[in-house]
């Protein structure tokens, strides 16, 4: 399980990094933090004639909140997110932002590992995607040839498997000032062992257009639940009164979109969303704390 | 019968590990370690196929084929791998060093190839094009038996490796009308050691001394070199020196003889250069021996008080391709069936243990060796049948539980069991969950709670008397010990165990001590090199701190033996008057002499020594027990856990082990043991199982497939202990090493049946997995 020969490219600039992929194409991978692509080399799933190494490059390292919009550069680390400073008037997402970071894995891989990197690497387990699909963050892709803007759905094209070409660096994510203030939030990641991939990963939001409610660590990619999210959004009212309605309703979603599910499998990413709902349902006195396992 | 309080010095102190600065610091030496110039590095070409015909191994044409060894260019170099028992029953089939013709299993080897770095040698084995006519392999070692396949060995006439049975007792209680019946079907999965530190050795030659010296991370040494030489053609034992550096564990899966020590051995041997393999993760998943796996189906038969009259089980194990030496494939089912009973007194037993071959890697041993399995299925059938009852299931334990005045007891598959109070450390297991975590919390409705209780009864330190009658072909049951007393007043004790994370260079300087009264530190415990310690059988089966440390118990007594005769002739009395203090000798008359004066007065001041006392200060000790069935040490874990019954997550809340393994030598290592044993153990019931496509290809040969839990998922573990010192053994020390890892998967389950009651949830497997207790809460009505 050593890593095979590979010749690696250490770009000064992010133009220098254009120019590398650009005469590279396939031949090169881009390594950024690393977490996800030095395990593939060393199982050797992939065999690249070169790394481009792109963790020089302290213009990718640019983390920004500008007119409300968040925009994280390609070597923004799961470490970084979660020690965001708390800053008074801050969009409401940010929050949920760092809490999501800091049940990545453990601590050496949250250092390393970058948000970027992990949208790239497009693992259906992976955490980022479906913040960011739930999010509608946009991905900014730079090659010799321009510029592109994709949202997350443009991008990934399937497990492991992206839009972005060749030629192409991710440069940056970014999510609208309108999509980093919801109303109300929650988010549950259940795991079977501390530090693995999730189980069950759900995130809910809650805007002036309603309620969306998303599911990741299932399928191909992340998506909404669309009836169960319509369904909040009509009958505002008790929780616990729909919850059996809601249920089935989330259960309907996930069998449609995936499947191949059990029957438990589907009882459990329900049972998921519900937890996420809890946290963001408004209700009266203490929050009431999800205990998993 | 309880130990003392004060009644030894230094026995039974809680002193830190010797051991521990090195690791601490960085500075221990493992094979991978060991500076060897001009090394070749080897990587391994193993199958990628489960079962089928090896046509050919492709070497593309630009490849050096020196760098390339084969099974043509091994076969005249050494032998196939012959495990077997004395026994008519046993099938035996040699494991071949490298394959030819058949491969059986994935990760079964195919070639070896060296270069000057172990990358650039996984490169050239990569390029390496393994032609293989894959034949439809034998994956279900219980369907097997129904509908047999084409035995995988040649010259077997099925794939059974060994299928035993016997009825012990009264037949006619198995078919008495009066009685109560409960049969149960239990399966456990198939899990390894997965140590910090995988196999691995360095071969090469010493010109100067002529021997062939082989670093091994392995847990016999002397037992390596003697397979070592019985394999190799033209070189004999004494021409074969074995190190075995600093291990990072090895828990049974480097006890067995594998075929990467013997071929690296004979390449050496062949060119004269020095070949080093470190096994790496993915090779320890599939190429060092897997265990356990058991399905058995067990049936009890009991009357309305709770009396349990007999006890019927059947115990088929995934044995995998081949036997390994010296384990065998018929290591776990023998022994899960010869212990099952437990702490029981239940003299009516018929059992049958069968062990079959399949197309997975082969198992071999790992702390607990079918006890586990044999304590599952025992102790989830009490909880079956105390719940038929409706009696407490403490109570029905007692009920059936060998009494104090019962020892030493002979169980009916013959163990002869030592000392103990079974009951009393069920009595305080129950005391510790009542105190602690009564009253049960079911919270919401979401969160049930459960207690569950399992005990054990831990052979261990088995001597001559137990391998014989289980076939083995070697049958041993002694230590030695050497020690050294140097001019300067320090001891040196050399052992032939192998201690790889057991902390022995403390624990049995502690015994040295005590026999000695030299301070701890004035005693330096040295292992694992054959040109060193005198022959030993390492360390497996809880048997060193029993076995070496009565062999050093021995050497010391001879060593004080020698320096009071000493000092009697020295100081001019009688010797019967030499009293020892501290580490002086001391006459009536007041005069003394120290440990140092006595050494140098036998070693360099000779003119001093009377001619009648010969000179020199090193004893060698030998320790065979007077009855050697072994110690019996023995446990009762109890453990809370809580169920989220909506998405069957089970969270162990707390965790108590009540434990006796008699005198107890250094309290520290005892807890160290218990709590990492436990923590296999958890393991074993949570989260780890190797698992198989049908196709015969392993699909969890990572950390993030195959999870072992790490300290989230190890709560705090409570220890309690008793200490009836054996009758057998020197001190009345009885051997634990493996006990913590027996009773994790039967409390466990124990606990998440009580739980999960209310819907007929009956826990039947290890791994728990949170998607079966799902599917059977929501089959039970328990989901919204």
């Amino acid at each position: 399980m050593k890593i095979p020969p590979v010749e690696i490219r250490s770009p000064q600039s992010v133009e220098q990094a254009l120019s590398v992929l650009a005469r590279l194409g396939s031949d090169a991978r881009i390594l950024a933090g690393g977490q996800s692509l030095l395990p593939m080399l060393r199982y050797r799933v992939i065999n690249p004639y070169a790394l481009v190494d792109i963790s020089r490059l302290k213009e990718l390292r640019s983390l920004q909140t500008e007119g409300g919009r968040l925009s994280l550069g390609a070597l923004v680390t799961h470490r970084d997110i979660e020690q965001l400073p708390t800053q008074e008037g801050e969009p409401s997402a940010i929050d949920l932002l760092r809490r999501h970071a800091a049940e990545i894995a453990f601590r050496p891989i949250r250092n390393r590992g970058t948000v970027v990197g992990s949208l790239l690497h497009a693992d259906p387990k992976g955490d980022w995607p479906l913040m960011f699909f739930a999010l509608a963050a946009q991905v900014e892709l730079r090659s010799l040839r321009g510029i592109r803007h994709l949202s997350l759905h443009e991008l990934i094209a399937g497990p492991l498997q992206t839009k972005c070409a060749v030629d192409e660096l991710a440069v940056s994510v970014t999510v609208s000032g309108e999509r980093l203030s919801p109303l109300a939030w929650g988010r549950s990641k259940l795991v079977h062992r501390a530090g693995e991939y999730a189980m069950c990963s759900a995130i809910v939001l809650r805007y002036e257009s309603g309620w969306e409610c998303w599911v990741g660590a299932l399928g191909d990619c992340p998506f909404m639940l669309k009836t169960a999210s319509a369904m909040l959004g009509d009958a505002p009212g008790e929780l616990p009164d729909m919850e059996t309605k809601l249920r089935e309703a989330a259960m309907q979603d996930l069998r449609m979109n995936v499947p191949e599910l059990t029957a438990v499998e589907a009882y459990r990413h329900a049972q998921n969303v519900m937890d996420a709902l809890c946290q963001a349902w408004p209700r009266q006195g203490a929050e009431s704390e999800i205990q998993h396992g | 019968m309880t130990q003392a309080p004060g009644q030894y010095k230094v026995i039974g102190t809680p002193l830190p590990r010797v051991e521990d600065q090195r690791h601490l610091n960085a500075t221990a030496r493992f094979v991978a370690d060991i500076d060897c110039p001009g090394c070749r590095e080897v990587a391994f070409l193993r199958s990628p196929v489960a079962f089928g015909r090896l046509q050919e191994i492709i070497l593309p044409a630009w490849l050096d084929a020196d760098s390339v060894w084969t099974a043509e260019r091994i076969e005249p170099l050494a032998k196939p791998i012959q495990a077997g028992l004395l026994r008519e029953e046993f099938n035996q089939a040699p494991l071949p060093l490298l394959a030819r013709d058949r491969v059986r299993y994935v990760g079964e080897l195919l070639a070896a190839v060296t270069a000057d770095t172990r990358a650039e040698a996984e490169d050239l084995a990569e390029s390496l094009q393994p032609d293989i006519e894959p034949f439809p392999p034998v994956m279900d070692a219980w369907d097997e038996l129904s509908k047999p396949s084409t035995p995988l060995h040649e010259g077997l006439a099925s794939n059974v490796v060994m299928r035993i049975g016997r009825t012990v007792g009264d037949p006619d209680c198995f078919t008495d009308a009066k009685l109560r019946t409960i049969s149960r079907r239990f399966s456990m999965g198939r899990i390894l050691a997965s140590p910090l530190e995988g196999r691995g050795c360095v071969t090469c030659f010493d010109s100067k001394s002529g021997e062939l010296v082989v670093y091994a991370s392995h847990q016999r040494p002397h037992l390596l070199r003697s397979f070592l030489a019985e394999q190799l053609y033209g070189i004999s034992e004494s021409d074969i020196r074995v190190i075995v550096p600093d291990v990072g564990g090895g828990f049974g899966a480097k006890s067995n003889f594998y075929a990467e020590e013997l071929i690296l051995a004979a390449m050496t041997l062949a060119t004269g250069k020095p070949h080093r393999w470190t096994e790496d993760r993915y090779e320890h998943f599939v190429g060092s021996n897997h265990s356990r796996q058991h399905e058995h189906e067990i049936k009890a038969y009991f009357d309305g008080s709770g009396r349990i009259h007999a006890i019927q089980a059947k115990v088929v194990v995934d044995s995998g391709a081949y036997s390994s030496k010296t384990s065998t494939g018929a290591i776990e089912a023998n022994m899960a069936t010869n212990v099952m009973l437990g702490p029981y007194d239940i003299t009516n037993y018929k059992f049958e243990a069968i062990s079959v071959f399949t197309n997975k890697t082969p198992v071999g041993p790992f702390r607990g060796v079918g006890r586990p399995a044999g304590c599952f299925a025992m102790e989830r059938i009490m909880d079956e049948v105390a719940h038929e009852l409706g009696m407490d299931p403490i109570e029905l334990r007692l009920k059936n539980i060998i009494h104090t005045d019962q020892f030493p007891y002979t169980t009916a598959t013959g163990l002869y069991y030592d000392s103990g109070d079974y009951g009393e450390a069920l009595r305080k297991a129950r005391a510790y969950a009542d105190e602690h975590w009564l009253p049960l919390r079911h919270e919401g409705g979401r969160y049930r709670e459960g207690i569950g209780y399992a005990i054990y009864v831990e052979q261990a330190a088995h001597g001559s008397v137990e391998w014989e009658r289980r076939g083995s072909p070697l049958v041993y049951g002694h230590e030695a010990a050497r020690a050294t007393l140097s001019p300067d007043g320090s001891l040196t004790l050399d052992v032939g165990t192998l201690g790889h994370g057991q902390g022995h260079e403390t624990s049995l300087a502690q015994v040295a001590a005590e026999i000695t009264g030299l301070p701890v530190d004035a005693i330096r415990v040295r292992q694992g090199d054959t040109a060193r310690a005198p022959y030993g059988m390492g360390s497996v089966a809880s048997r060193s701190m029993v076995m070496a440390g009565g062999a050093v118990a021995a050497a010391c007594r001879l060593i004080v033996d020698k320096a009071a005769r000493i000092s009697a002739a020295v100081l001019e009395c009688e010797e019967s008057s030499i009293k020892r203090e501290d580490n002086a000798f001391v006459a009536p008359s007041g005069k003394r002499l120290d440990y140092a004066e006595v050494a140098s007065i036998a070693l360099v001041q000779l003119h001093r020594l009377p001619k009648h006392i010969e000179p020199g200060m090193s004893e060698e000790g030998l320790y065979r027990p007077k009855v050697e069935t072994g110690t019996f040490s023995y446990g009762v874990h109890a453990v809370h856990v809580r169920v989220d019954i909506l998405t069957g997550m089970v969270k162990i809340k707390g965790y108590v082990v009540v434990e006796d393994c008699g005198t107890v030598v250094n309290p520290l290592i005892v807890d160290g043991q218990v709590r990492g044993g436990v923590a296999q153990g958890i393991g074993q019931a949570l989260y780890e199982e190797l698992r198989y496509s049908s196709e015969g290809q392993p699909v969890s040969v990572t950390f993030g497939e195959y999870t072992v839990p790490s300290s989230m998922e190890v709560p705090r573990i409570e220890i309690i202990h008793m200490n009836t010192p054996s009758p057998f053994s020197e001190f009345g020390m009885k051997g634990m090493g493996e006990g913590g890892a027996v009773g994790p998967p039967a409390a466990i389950a124990n606990a998440v049946s009580n739980a999960l009651r209310p819907w007929g949830v009956s826990v039947d497997r290890v791994p728990i997995r949170p998607d079966d207790l799902l599917q059977e809460t929501m089959d039970g009505g328990g989901l919204k």
